[in-house]
Parts: structure tokens; sequence; C-alpha cells
């Protein structure tokens, strides 16, 4: 493998020269097929409901209604409502703010996390490198929801348990990617040189490292908040998750499905909902990478 | 790059694994039917018949001394037996392991003979030292059991003869019958100990455990010295755990389970459109509530009690956590199939009132407090979300807390301010009432505590009706009690439920039962 | 070879007693004790001590490691807190439930994955492709539970011809029937997975310098695949089949617990759900073992074929 890349090489292995980084960002549009576009929006609209959900809700997410437990989708309920009468439309909005919100979290947080330990990692090497190194190979030894399992069983399922267990999960990935493309740059010319004219270590991390490892990280980010969702998810089906009353996409899957047969509306609605966002998120990826969908 | 056949290495490496794995399955196949070599089933030639029932929970504690749960007692309703039993119409006590008792006349010695032809499993015969230890077991104080609390009565057993038991107690207890009728109260064989029961079940009931796979299903056989063979006419029982309820009715409607112990209520209308699917429904049968822990403030304050139970829409709660299929009730622990039920008026919900008194016992702004429950039994859970939405409407913030159902017994029991509960009735007056409300009531603090509720008034009407024997004095006496709680009980009680059991249309000869577990016999399955 | 396959099974095992450790150090933050959960609704102080002691629960943290460590190898895992069984039968009977289901999902997964895999990545863009892409990607994008739901819906309730619980005593194989669904829900996810795992290395393949040489010399199209693309497949095959077992052991802990099937994901569920510390912590160390030792047989087999790969 060359050190330097072609001009169309987005796999982001090798470093970039910073013009190329720029020019990349805007073509970045234009190469999306029609779906990838299509896909990019519906980001786009989950981004939107996170911001905005509670405030375009029709009805409140909590509120009870006895007087309309598990009406099919109408004209007043777009999507129904469920055994407590609340509206189905509203708890996906709000739902999702709380869902897709956890999942950023999640995802932020293993980035920061694996970036730091990574960098470091690669960085300073020697015992302090294997001994990560280690240690994120014990982590992902263990599959990732049974550490979650074991942690929530634990300490309860509280939000900040939850980050907690699935930054846990997910950031020896990130930091084995952070710590390769650190080890990449210690070794370039221009590293060397930066050394020699007295430039810190952080400002060598921040300048040279970090965005020569931003194409593949931000690409990891996004497989990151994916997998963060369908952990979640699959947390709240078994009930580990987040709790009720809270509106949230797996608990709403776990608790509609008793209905199933009733009124189907209350389980598929946030399935397909987990499913849209995961999915658009997947084809934003996957179009990045240079691959078509 | 040297190129090997690809295809040849790789799949080589895959079918090796893949048959290392088939392999292992296998074995376990072969290692786990050796169970089918070990005791042979009760009656003749044919096909055995093979019953299946699901429960949503699996037995874990299979000592009956510590028993807690309705699939628990079902496995000591097939491989134990007790002295009495309560019957299948109105829940009296009547002969099982005693084909007779008789009270002293000053209530405090009971005698009961007891049958000569029972046989343990193990092969043991059934004598008076078998019953004197069970019993004596019960209520040891070195060796805590569950249940201790509600044979406090009982100072000492004795055998007379082989098939003579006196129990000698401390006091008068009307309802002693019954409550030896309970399955905590199952006869053990003579020097049994706790880790052996809990292992090695050894009854006299008509069913051996013949296998118990952790967590997902126990199998019984019939046991084939079981003094009554004609009763028993089903060779095998399999008590499946299926959790969910959805999976419940749908096995049961494909013909793959025959009987669903206890019906979740969002099932009802799947169940009752289908049309090979017999539902029994046996009234007033349990109850939700919300334990109120006086210890902590503010439910030390009586205003603020009211004001929970003013902000309570009852109706509301039964249709939205049991699709209507429960009654509205005024916080009665007294059921409807109980005999000495009282019709009390339910409280309409006054969220008003409930502000009123909260600003006059210092909360104008309401307060915030966790409330405990579990979705591990059908339409709690539910209760408690919808309640709590209801609380906020008079500034009440309750934060829902969702735990298994066993952590609500271990650790929100007299440890957390609100605690949700699932309760089976009670047979009798005095056992449906003193557990909650006796100053030393078993689920009041069990007398080694503070209690949650203590009521002069309360306690002298339950310990008078405890030890009259005439049942009208005695309605009256749990009439009485019955208003006082509804007025300043400290658990709230929604509604009372029935209990709705399903069985496929094949089955015959079963009938159900109030208490939520099911002796089997003349039970047929067509095949 | 032999010395670095010895080095690797050396780390293998320092790695699981770290695994353990970990799993160890978590457990032991547990609020409320066995005790408790023994007891029930009724426990006394008293009664408490007496169980605590009865199950050693009043030791230093240290000492239970090393005597729970000690006996796991050993093969003594204790006894369940809540089932009061020997735990090592119990997870073994349930490790080979779990067994036949992870055989049968890879069994399908593995080949059909690889063929489609290299079928879609060497049409890339082609009809083929899109639609292989298109179906995986949605595939994958469906948590295992939804899927699961679909078909119990769709096989169980409406069509009525699969059981909607798998639940066994014995051998998996009596009734096939219930093994239908959780294989199928399972293998949805991994067989995607694993196509596109293939058609990526395909494609990346293709790209190289010296494939395109390859094909300016005038090899035919086949012969191209055959002589350097099929080679280059075998590395990420097996390296994806190890990543799927370590996926698939997860997700079984989901679907197992959705078709009610006695395998070892429903049971570490169960233990989470009792806080049975005892049987979670083997249960998980002993997934943990697989997973490590399915990526430490990939690895071995990689770098077996291909010695040059023989850096950390």
């Amino acid at each position: 493998m060359t050190a330097m890349a072609r001009d169309n090489d987005t796999s982001g292995r090798a470093p970039r020269a910073p013009r190329a980084r720029w020019a990349a960002g805007r073509s970045w549009w234009a190469d999306l097929s029609w779906t990838g576009r299509v896909a990019a929006v519906v980001v786009l609209a989950a981004g939107l409901i996170v911001v905005f959900g509670a405030a375009i809700a029709p009805y409140s997410a909590t509120d009870l209604n006895p007087e309309a437990l598990l009406v099919a989708p109408s004209a007043d309920h777009l999507l129904g409502t469920d055994n407590y009468g609340r509206d189905v439309f509203s708890r996906i909005l709000v739902g999702g703010r709380a869902t897709l919100l956890l999942a950023l979290l999640c995802t932020i947080s293993s980035m920061i996390v694996g970036a730091i330990v990574g960098i470091t990692s690669g960085y300073i090497g020697g015992t302090y490198d294997m001994l990560v190194m280690r240690i994120a190979d014990v982590l992902q030894s263990i599959p990732s929801l049974l550490i979650a399992l074991l942690v929530l069983a634990v300490f309860g399922s509280s939000i900040p348990i939850l980050v907690l267990a699935i930054t846990l999960v997910f950031f020896p990935p990130i930091a084995r990617i952070a710590r390769t493309a650190a080890l990449q740059v210690a070794k370039l010319p221009f590293t060397e040189a930066a050394k020699v004219r007295g430039e810190g270590t952080l400002s060598i991390v921040f300048r040279e490292v970090l965005p020569n490892a931003a194409p593949t990280l931000l690409t990891e980010a996004g497989l990151r908040f994916s997998h963060s969702l369908l952990t979640l998810a699959a947390l709240g089906f078994l009930g580990l998750g987040v709790q009720p009353p809270t509106p949230d996409w797996g608990l709403m899957v776990n608790e509609g499905r008793a209905y199933m047969s009733a009124a189907p509306w209350v389980v598929l609605a946030p399935a397909a909902a987990i499913a849209l966002v995961v999915l658009a998120v997947n084809v934003v990826i996957d179009e990045s990478k240079g691959g078509r969908a | 790059m040297h190129t090997t056949p690809w295809m040849t290495a790789s799949r080589r490496a895959a079918a090796f694994g893949i048959a290392g794995l088939v392999a292992a399955g296998t074995l376990s196949g072969c290692t786990s039917s050796e169970s089918d070599a070990t005791s042979a089933s009760g009656s003749g030639d044919a096909e055995p018949t093979v019953f299946e029932m699901a429960w949503s929970g699996h037995p874990t504690e299979l000592d009956p001394a510590n028993m807690n749960l309705l699939e628990e007692y079902q496995f000591g309703q097939l491989v134990y037996e007790t002295l009495t039993d309560f019957s299948d119409d109105d829940l009296a006590p009547e002969p099982e392991l005693a084909s007779e008792w008789s009270v002293s006349d000053d209530g405090l010695v009971w005698t009961f003979t007891i049958i000569d032809d029972a046989v343990f499993h193990s092969g043991k015969a059934l004598t008076a030292d078998d019953v004197v230890y069970s019993i004596m077991r019960l209520i040891d104080p070195d060796v805590p059991t569950a249940h201790a609390a509600y044979y406090t009565a009982i100072e000492e057993a004795v055998a007379i003869d082989d098939t003579t038991v006196e129990l000698h107690l401390s006091e008068p207890m009307a309802d002693l019958a019954s409550a030896l009728a309970q399955p905590y109260a199952a006869i053990v064989p003579e020097g049994s100990t706790a880790e052996e029961l809990a292992t090695t079940p050894d009854g006299t009931g008509p069913y051996v455990m013949d296998e118990n796979v952790e967590g997902s299903m126990i199998v019984y056989k019939a046991f084939e010295d079981y003094r009554d063979q004609d009763s028993i006419t089903l060779d095998e029982i399999h008590q499946v755990t299926i959790a969910q309820a959805e999976t419940q009715s749908t096995s049961l409607i494909a013909g793959d389970i025959d009987l669903i112990s206890q019906v979740s209520a969002q099932q009802l209308s799947t169940l009752e459109a289908a049309d090979n699917v017999a539902l029994i429904e046996n009234p007033g049968a349990s109850f939700h509530t919300i334990y109120l822990n006086t210890s902590f403030e503010p439910l030390d304050d009586e205003r603020v009690r009211e004001a929970l139970r003013l902000v309570m829409d009852r109706e509301a709660l039964a249709a939205i956590a049991t699709g209507g299929l429960a009654t509205a009730t005024a916080d009665n622990v007294v059921l409807s199939a109980n005999p000495y039920h009282a019709d009390i008026e339910v409280p309409e919900q006054n969220i008003e009132k409930a502000k009123e008194l909260l600003a006059e016992a210092g909360y104008p702004d309401g307060f915030e407090m966790d409330i405990w429950t579990t979705t591990e039994r059908f339409g709690l859970s539910e209760m408690t979300v919808a309640y709590a939405e209801m609380a906020a409407q008079a500034g009440i913030t309750l934060n829902v807390v969702t735990k298994t159902n066993s952590d609500l017994g271990t650790e929100g029991y007299r440890q957390q301010p609100m605690v949700a509960f699932y309760f089976t009735g009670f047979p009798d007056g005095d056992g449906s009432i003193s557990p909650f409300y006796e100053s030393d009531g078993a689920y009041n603090g069990g007398g080694s505590e503070s209690p949650y509720f203590s009521d002069d008034e309360l306690d002298e009407l339950i310990t008078e009706a405890r030890s009259t024997t005439d049942t009208e004095a005695r309605a009256e006496l749990y009439a009485d009690a019955q208003e006082i709680i509804a007025e300043r009980g400290y658990a709230l009680v929604p509604y009372e439920m029935p209990l709705v059991t399903a069985t496929g249309s094949d089955v015959s000869g079963f009938s159900g039962s109030a208490m939520g577990y099911y002796e089997l016999f003349n039970v047929t399955v067509e095949s | 070879m032999v010395r670095y396959a010895a080095q690797r099974v050396g780390l293998l095992l320092l790695t699981l007693a770290l695994v353990a450790l970990v799993i160890f150090t978590i457990t032991s933050f547990l609020p409320t004790d066995a005790a408790e959960t023994k007891l029930g609704i009724l426990a006394t102080p008293e009664s408490l001590e007496f169980v605590r002691q009865q199950l050693g629960l009043d030791q230093p943290v240290l000492v239970r490691f090393w005597s729970w460590f000690g006996g796991a190898l050993r093969g003594d895992f204790g006894t369940s807190l809540v089932f009061q069984t020997e735990i090592g039968p119990l997870v073994m009977a349930r490790l080979a439930n779990s067994a036949v289901l992870a055989g049968l999902v890879l069994l399908i997964s593995v080949p059909l994955g690889i063929v489609l895999g290299m079928w879609a990545g060497s049409r890339e863009g082609g009809a083929i492709d899109r639609i292989i892409s298109w179906v995986t990607l949605t595939a994958f994008s469906f948590p295992e539970f939804v899927w699961a739901i679909l078909l119990i819906f769709v096989f169980a309730n409406i069509l009525g011809v699969l059981p909607a619980a798998s639940i066994i005593t014995g051998s998996p194989f009596d009734d096939p029937a219930k093994l239908v669904m959780p294989v199928a829900t399972a293998t949805i996810v991994v067989l995607a997975l694993t196509i596109r795992m293939m058609r990526q290395g395909t494609v990346q393949t293709l790209e190289l310098d010296y494939v395109r040489t390859a094909r300016l010399k005038g090899l035919s199209e086949w012969k191209v695949f055959r002589k350097h693309v099929m080679g280059n497949a075998i590395a990420p095959a097996v390296t994806a089949t190890g990543t799927n077992v370590a996926y698939l052991l997860g997700s079984l802990a989901v679907v197992e617990t959705i078709f009610s099937f006695p395998g070892i994901g429903s049971l570490t569920v169960q233990a989470a759900n009792n806080r049975d510390v005892p049987l979670l912590a083997a249960a998980v160390l002993l997934t943990s073992a697989i997973v490590t030792t399915a990526n430490l047989v990939a690895d071995l087999i990689v770098v077996g074929l291909n010695p040059r790969l023989r850096k950390s």
C-alpha cells in the first residue's frame, strides 16, 4: 500500500493532504445516489425530531385517556392509541427524542473515550499501550449485549449507567482505530519535524492525528450510532433499558407486544421507527465510504 | 500471494466447527434422554397422556415452607399433600391427610386423625411423626421459614400415636384448619433438611418430580403407589414457563399446551375469539395493591395518605390495567369470593380535595417519591404507570421503578416508600386481613420490626374475630374491620380481579380454582 | 507455527482470567445479595445472617473471587442461588442447546454468505449487487426481536404452522419444528452481515493493482476470480465467521428469550434479572471463553494459511 492515497480513495486508510479534506466534504453530497440522499434526509429528520420532537407532537406522550384505549389509526390519532389511551404518534416523536438522544450520547461518549484511549495508547506506546490493548481485548471478548446485561443487572437501569454500559462495550474498536491512526502519524516525517520544532504532543494530536483519522472515525461513529440504537432497543425490549413511563422505542415494542393480535400498530410503529433510522444511517455510511447501495 | 483452493480450506474450517457444535448438541440429547428410563408412568400400555400447563414464572423454591409464588404452590400441590385441603366450591377446609379433626372447648387444643395409607415417594409410610416434624419446622425459631408468622398461634405439635396428632395453641385460632391447607404447610418426611427438600422433593402427593429444567420446565410423572389411583388420569404433567402472555395464548390455540394457569387480561379477546379454547373465570381471586410505607415522610401523615387515596380513579385503573376485567374496590383486602366480604362503597377520584389535603399537610406543591413495580405480574406495571399519571394531576411526582417480582419482596418491601404488589385472595376471614392489618401481621412487618400500620381498634376486631366461632358474629366484626380499612388503610387496593384460566376445548374434568393453583385429578385430554 | 499457536493459547488463558476478574468485579457491586433473594418477602435480620453464613457470603471479596475462579478452572462453578442446583451441569446443558442453534445458523449463513457475498462483490454496481445490498441492509437494520415478533405473528398466529414457544426437554432435535423460527431469526441478521463482509472483501480484492494487471494480461474473468479473489477471500471469510460467533452469542440472548428456548442466552438473561450472581458470572464467563476460542481458531487458520501475517 502506498503512503499517499489516490484522490478518490475514500477508504481513509492513509493520511490525506489537508486540501483534499474540504473538497471531499463538498463532493460528498454530490456523490450520493438518490437513495443515499433520501437516507440522508431521513437522518436529518431524525435529528429534527431530537430537537423539536416534543414541540410538534399533537398530544402528550404520557396523558392517560381511559375513553380511547387501543384505538386504531384514524384522523384523530395518526398511529392509533395504546393501552393507556396515549397517542402513539406523539409517543414516537417524544420517544424518538429520548431514544435518539440517548444513542447519540452513547456514541459521543464511546468516541471520546475511545479516541483518548487509542491516541494516547498509540502515542505513548510501551507497557501502557500493551496494558490498554489487553483491557480492550478483554472487553471485546465478552459479547456486547452480555456486558451491558451484567452492568445493568448490578447497577440498575438509570440513564448514566446505560451510557456507561454502552461506552464500555463500544470504545474498544474505536480505540483501535484511533491507535492505528496515531501510530501511522507518529511515523510520518512531518511529525518528526513538528517535534523538532518544539510542538507539544497535544497540539500534534489535534492538528495531525485527529484530522487524518477523522474520515474513518466518522464512519465508525455512524456505525456506533446504529449499533447503540439497536443495543438500547434490545435492552429496552428485555426490560433492562429505559424504564416506563418514559417513551422509548425499544420499550414500546416490548410493552406493545402483548397487544399484537388486537392492536398491531402499538408494536409496528416503534419497530418501524427503529428500523427506519438504523437503515437510513447505514445507507448514508455505506454510500459515504465509496460503495453504492 | 499464494492461492489455496479457498473453498476447501474455509469450508473445512467451518464444517469442522459446526460438526463439533452439532456433535455437542446431539451428545447432550443422548445424555439427557436417560431420564426417560427412570420412574415408569402409572397407567397402561397406551401412549402416556401428557398435560402441558403454561405459567409465567418458574418455581425456584421447592421447599414448601419457603414457597412464595403461585407457580411454587402449584408444584407443592402436585408433589406434596397437606392435612386439609380447600374444597372446590366454597374453599372451606376438607380432609386430605387428616381424615377428621376436633377442637377442645377452650379452643387451645386441636386433635387431628391422620390417614394410615399415605406413602411418600421414597417409599416411607406417612405417620404422625412426619406431621409433627413438618409443623414444628414451620414454627422453629432457629431455622426461620418464610411463613412462620402465619402460624404463631401454634406452640407445639405432639404425636399421640401413629395416627393422631395434637396441636397445642397459645390462643384460639378459628381458621387453623384452613391455615393448614395452605401449600406451605405441606407434610414432609421426618428429618428432611432444607437442602434436601430444595433439590430432591419427597412428598405424598399424586405426582413425582421427574425432571427440573431450571427456568424452563418441570416434568412430573404419576406416582405409582398413590393411594387413590383412580383419580390420577394424567400420566405426565409438564409445568412449562412461558413468560410472554402473547406466546401463551398462541401456544394454547395451536394446541401446543393444554392450560394457561392465569390468563393475562390483554389476551382475553384473542382467546374468546378462538373456537378451541374454554375459559373459566373465578371471581374475586386476586388483587393489586400499592403499599404505603408509613415510616417514610410524608407518608406518615394520614392526610397525605388520604390524598393518595383520592387521586385514584379506580374504574379507570381497572380499565387500563386489566382491560375491564377487574372490579373497582375500596382498598378491600377481603375479596368478593371470601364468605366474609362486605360491600364497601368505592370512593370517587377527587383531585381538588387531594390538593387541599396536601396543602394542609404542608405540601402545597406536592412531593416526589419512587414507586416500585414489576412487569412479571400481568397488569401491575400498567396500573402503576397509570396511577403515577393520576397522582401527577395533584402535583405528586411518582417515579416508576421496574424490578423483578422477587426484588419487590426482598428490596422493595419495607425499604421503599411505595411498592406495588400482586396478591391472591385468602380463603378465610382471618387469613385475608390479619397478615396485612394486624400489628404483627406477616405482611405488616412480621412482628420483628415496627409495623407499617398499627391501629388498636383494628387489632381488637381482628383478635376477637379470630377466636369467635359464631359465623354471623364474625361477619359483623369483619365488616367493621373492612370499613376501617377503607377509611384509613395503608395498602391501596384499586381493584380485585377474577382469576381466568384457559384450557384447550379437548380438556375435560378441569374446574379451576380461585386459589390460583390446581390439583389435576380426573382431568383428561383427548389426543 | 506451533510456537505461535502456543503463544496465542497462553494469551487466551490470560485474557480469560482477566475476563473473569472483570466479571467478578462488576458483580461485587450488587446492593442486595442472594440471602435476601432466597428468603423473600419475610426476611428478618436474623434469618438473613443465618443464610449468609450458609452461602459463604460473609467472606472478603478477594477470597471469594479466588475460590470462585479456582473452582471454575476445575469445572465447579458452585450452586445457583435461585435454582439451587449445581451451575456446572446446568450451564453445560444449556450450552449444548445453544450450540445446536448456533451450529445451524452458521451452517446456513457461512456457505450462503460467502457465495452470495462474492457474487455481489464481483458484480459491483450491477443489478444483483444492488438487490443483495439492499436486502442485507434492510435485514440487519431491524433488531432481532422485531424479526422474531414478525415471524411469530405470521407463522404462529396467522398461519399456525410453527409453535410460538420453543421449550425443549431432552434433545433439541426431538421436535425440529421448534428450532425453525429461532434459527431463522438469528440467521437473517448473521447472514446479512456475512454477505456484506464477503462482498466488501471481494470488491476490495478486485480493485487491487495486481488483479487489474491480471485482467489486462488477458486472463478470463473467471480465472482471475478463482486465482486471486477466492484465495484472498479465505482470510476475511474465516475472520468474519469468528466475529459472527461473537455477535451470534450476544443476539442469542434476545432470540432465546423471545422463544423461551432453554439455551445459555436465555439463562444469562434470567440470571441477570434474578441477580443470581454465581450463575450470571459463570454464564458470561463461558460465553466469553467460546468467543475468544472461536476468534483464536479463526486467527490460527488465517495465519496458518498465510505465515506472513504472523505479526501481532
